[in-house]
């Protein structure tokens, strides 16, 4: 491929070429020995001129120059995605319009929405239709109910429950109690397979509960977390595995750790997750990416998507001691 | 609701190729007392660089009670109201406490000096942490718990809201360790933030209400109060738990002999070591310790009772600590044992003329000193200047000139107080080994911390004298004396 000719390549050429220019005029009117005391004073007044303006080209064109450019270098790398759409010293309006309208192109929603639609079970594939499945699961139930099996009745139950709040509400955020209660349902279901191998608890870390339960969060944010933590944390793990739920609420965060005291993860690999959660990953969100390990990407995609960069997950965790999921939100109330 | 004070986000900082935060998060809120293990100084530096001061950082943003200070796209090199309390005191040691607290303030913009308003105020602060001392006191006579005190009193009438306390166990002694944490806790009820950095994670226990483990440029796990025990920590830090020194039986004729040793701070001191026995001084006042590395050096002779060094009283004997075939360290041997400008071979061999009573050294002898330490050193006994070795690697060659010179008896004072947590593992195995080799080695601490897995003995030292004697089995009680 034919190399570009990059009209910032350009800019630095003409710049150099200008100050050597400068400074061999500035040699020359030096270098003359005049006697005048006019040329001299010329000369000085011409030095500190120079001077000025070198540093103001650096301080008020380079640098903001440098600054767009890494920018940009870091959204091209994935780094970053929001800041090139808020540049604090855009080449012109143009440009900024330019970068506005990408921006609407995105269409942020529709990613949110692709992210959302991954981690609402794959399984199902929206090939399934709900409102079949809660009548099958219901008709399982009532027969269940009839022959007095009561276990496979409740079962039945947990798992339409699951199922309603995971695929018929379509709301981006919802009450962290909703979540809680999700989750809840869903160890429920756990119960059954794990039995007394799988402990749960959630504690809180603030003045008000009650406050902190009514907080909005994104929607499936917690369940897919949790249930990663079991299978790639206590599954595998030989003896009672603990999960637990720490919910602490700060002026400006809302700080959820999920923990398990499972198999945990080599540093190498916690360093690589860490990196691809630490920026928004747009790729991630495309229909064809494999399932495995992609549920924390996908929720972690949503939060950025929703409430910014600063916000996300972030991993902790060491082989044969366990991983903490740690997600931070902003506090939104209803 | 808890209010945040630090935030760091995703923080990366490189310098020289170097990457020394690394994806890093953490943050503190006020009033918390936050604990921090950190395996290696050069990043626990960098992170303290950043805390104090917005220098760039490479992505990630940093957060100051609430407010965006520092982030990859913006660094403006400003002073965030960050206080760092460690070994080296910040006050002047000629002027009195209110003059420090007041008059050697930055943002102090005052010409004229109304005393009396200045001291209403410092009283009033020490009264909010229930301290009382006199402000009219020169700093230089303060004790070493009042000093910190009093520069904690002055960064919260500075506006600081984070104090960092930097391994505040190399300066305080076990016997004021309670008072500190008692003065962490009315800083909490301050809503004074405290990073509290230390080596040791049992000793935070106690106090944090969060402990972060900080290695290779990340936070590994934030520990709750519920997981402040050994099992939780076992995974992640190394383990001197199972370690198992070679315990002497004691044979043979005492090396080094206190006998009703006093001078100003001793007060009839009576201590023993035998061959290949290592005898820890636990100095739980801080008052001994210098006092009796004075009198073994030979710079202070004013004392009573004796010093039998090999059955000989040291003050009958002529020459110095070689001649005694004994070797002192202090609590920096990196910084006072060895010469920053001379090679490898050239610290390893110096003195070794002396020792070995010959004026000149053959080549061949140097060179067969070289090639037994290459086996351990390797091509670092070639470095021209030692200036760049690591902490660990100069450890090495401290410890690897001790093994060549194999004294008699081997004295350090404060043997772990520098290094990070495999550095004075390291440390330990050296001095296991000095000791399995027959060297009688005295440890004087303040605190008791590694040298629990290598003594033999700890002789628990207050108001200059001995006042308890305890052999490994009777550890567990330590905590219990004070």
């Amino acid at each position: 491929m034919r190399n570009k000719r990059y009209l910032l390549n350009r800019i630095r050429y003409f710049a150099v070429a200008s100050m050597i220019f400068m400074l061999a005029l500035l040699l020359a009117i030096f270098i003359q020995e005049s006697a005048y005391l006019k040329v001299k004073i010329f000369s000085t007044v011409l030095t500190v001129i120079f001077l000025f303006l070198m540093y103001y080209g650096y301080r008020e064109i380079y640098r903001p120059l440098m600054l767009n450019n890494r920018i940009k270098s870091m959204f091209a790398k994935g780094d970053s995605y929001e800041d090139i759409y808020n540049l604090e010293y855009p080449l012109s309006s143009e440009e900024q319009a330019m970068f506005q309208r990408f921006f609407v192109l995105l269409d942020k929603n529709k990613l949110i929405s692709t992210s959302k639609k991954q981690s609402e079970y794959l399984a199902l594939q929206n090939q399934i239709n709900p409102h079949f499945l809660y009548n099958t699961l219901e008709g399982i139930r009532a027969e269940a109910v009839i022959a007095g099996v009561d276990t496979i009745a409740e079962m039945t139950e947990a798992l339409a429950t699951y199922f309603r709040y995971t695929i018929s509400q379509v709301n981006n955020l919802v009450s962290l109690e909703e979540e809680l209660a999700n989750v809840e349902n869903y160890y429920y279901i756990q119960q059954f397979r794990f039995g007394d191998k799988l402990k749960f608890s959630v504690s809180y870390d603030c003045d008000d509960e009650y406050e902190v339960l009514r907080c909005q969060i994104p929607k499936l944010t917690l369940q897919p977390l949790v249930e990663n933590a079991i299978y790639h944390g206590l599954e595998q793990k030989i003896g009672t595995g603990q999960l637990t739920i720490k919910i602490t609420m700060t002026d400006c965060h809302l700080i959820i750790m999920i923990s398990d005291d499972g198999i945990g993860m080599g540093k190498e690999q916690v360093k690589k997750i860490n990196e691809t959660l630490r920026s928004l990953r747009l790729e991630d969100a495309s229909e064809g990416s494999s399932r495995n390990g992609i549920a924390v990407r996908n929720v972690n995609n949503r939060i950025k998507l929703l409430f910014g960069e600063e916000y996300g997950i972030y991993i902790y965790s060491q082989p044969n001691a366990g991983t903490d999921a740690e997600i931070t939100l902003p506090v939104v109330k209803d | 609701m808890k209010k945040e004070i630090v935030r760091f986000e995703n923080v990366t900082r490189q310098e020289d190729g170097a990457t020394y935060l690394d994806n890093f998060s953490f943050y503190i809120c006020e009033g918390e007392i936050l604990g921090l293990v950190s395996v290696n100084d050069r990043e626990k530096s960098e992170l303290l660089k950043l805390l104090a001061r917005n220098l760039p950082i490479d992505f990630g943003r940093i957060y100051f009670e609430g407010r965006l200070v520092n982030s990859y796209l913006n660094s403006d090199y400003t002073v965030n109201k960050v206080y760092t309390i460690d070994e080296k005191s910040s006050l002047i040691q000629d002027l009195s406490i209110a003059d420090n607290i007041f008059v050697m303030r930055p943002g102090f913009r005052k010409y004229v000096i109304n005393e009396t308003v200045l001291m209403e105020q410092a009283l009033r602060v020490f009264q909010e942490l229930s301290f009382d001392i006199n402000l009219n006191q020169r700093v230089s006579r303060l004790s070493t718990m009042e000093r910190i005190i009093v520069e904690a009193a002055k960064a919260y009438l500075m506006g600081c809201r984070l104090l960092i306390f930097l391994s505040p166990e190399k300066i305080i002694s076990q016997a004021d360790y309670e008072k500190f944490h008692q003065f962490l806790l009315k800083l909490k009820k301050l809503n004074v933030a405290s990073l509290y950095i230390c080596y040791h994670h049992w000793i935070m226990f106690e106090i944090c209400d969060r402990i972060a483990l900080f290695s290779s440029g990340r936070i590994k796990r934030i520990f709750e109060k519920k997981d402040f025990h050994q099992t939780a920590f076992a995974p992640y830090v190394l383990s001197f738990e199972g370690y198992k020194a070679y315990r002497c039986q004691a044979a043979g004729d005492p090396i080094i002999q206190l006998d009703n040793l006093s001078s100003i701070a001793i007060q009839h001191l009576n201590l023993s070591a035998g061959p290949g026995e290592c005898i820890t001084l636990l100095d739980s006042d801080n008052q001994v310790t210098d006092e009796l590395l004075d009198i073994l050096t030979g710079l202070e002779t004013d004392y009573e009772g004796s010093i039998l060094c090999q059955g000989r009283d040291i003050r009958k004997q002529k020459g110095d600590c070689l001649d005694r075939s004994m070797i002192i360290l202090d609590d920096n041997p990196t910084e006072t044992f060895l010469f920053q400008e001379m090679s490898y071979l050239e610290n390893l061999s110096f003195l070794l003329d002396r020792k070995l009573r010959k004026s000149i050294l053959k080549p061949a002898f140097l060179h067969s000193v070289r090639n037994e330490y290459y086996r351990e050193a390797g091509e670092l006994v070639d470095e021209r200047h030692i200036g760049g070795l690591t902490l660990r690697e100069k450890y090495g060659l401290i410890y690897n000139k001790i093994s060549l010179f194999h004294p008699k008896i081997l004295i350090i004072k404060k043997p772990f107080a520098y290094g990070d947590m495999r550095c004075r593992n390291y440390i330990l195995e050296r001095l296991k080994a000095l000791k399995e080799s027959g060297i009688s080695i005295l440890l004087l601490t303040n605190y008791i911390t590694d040298c629990l897995y290598l003594s033999d003995r700890i002789e628990v030292i207050k108001n200059g004298q001995n006042i308890v004697s305890l052999h490994p089995e009777e550890y567990g009680i330590i905590s219990r004396i004070f």
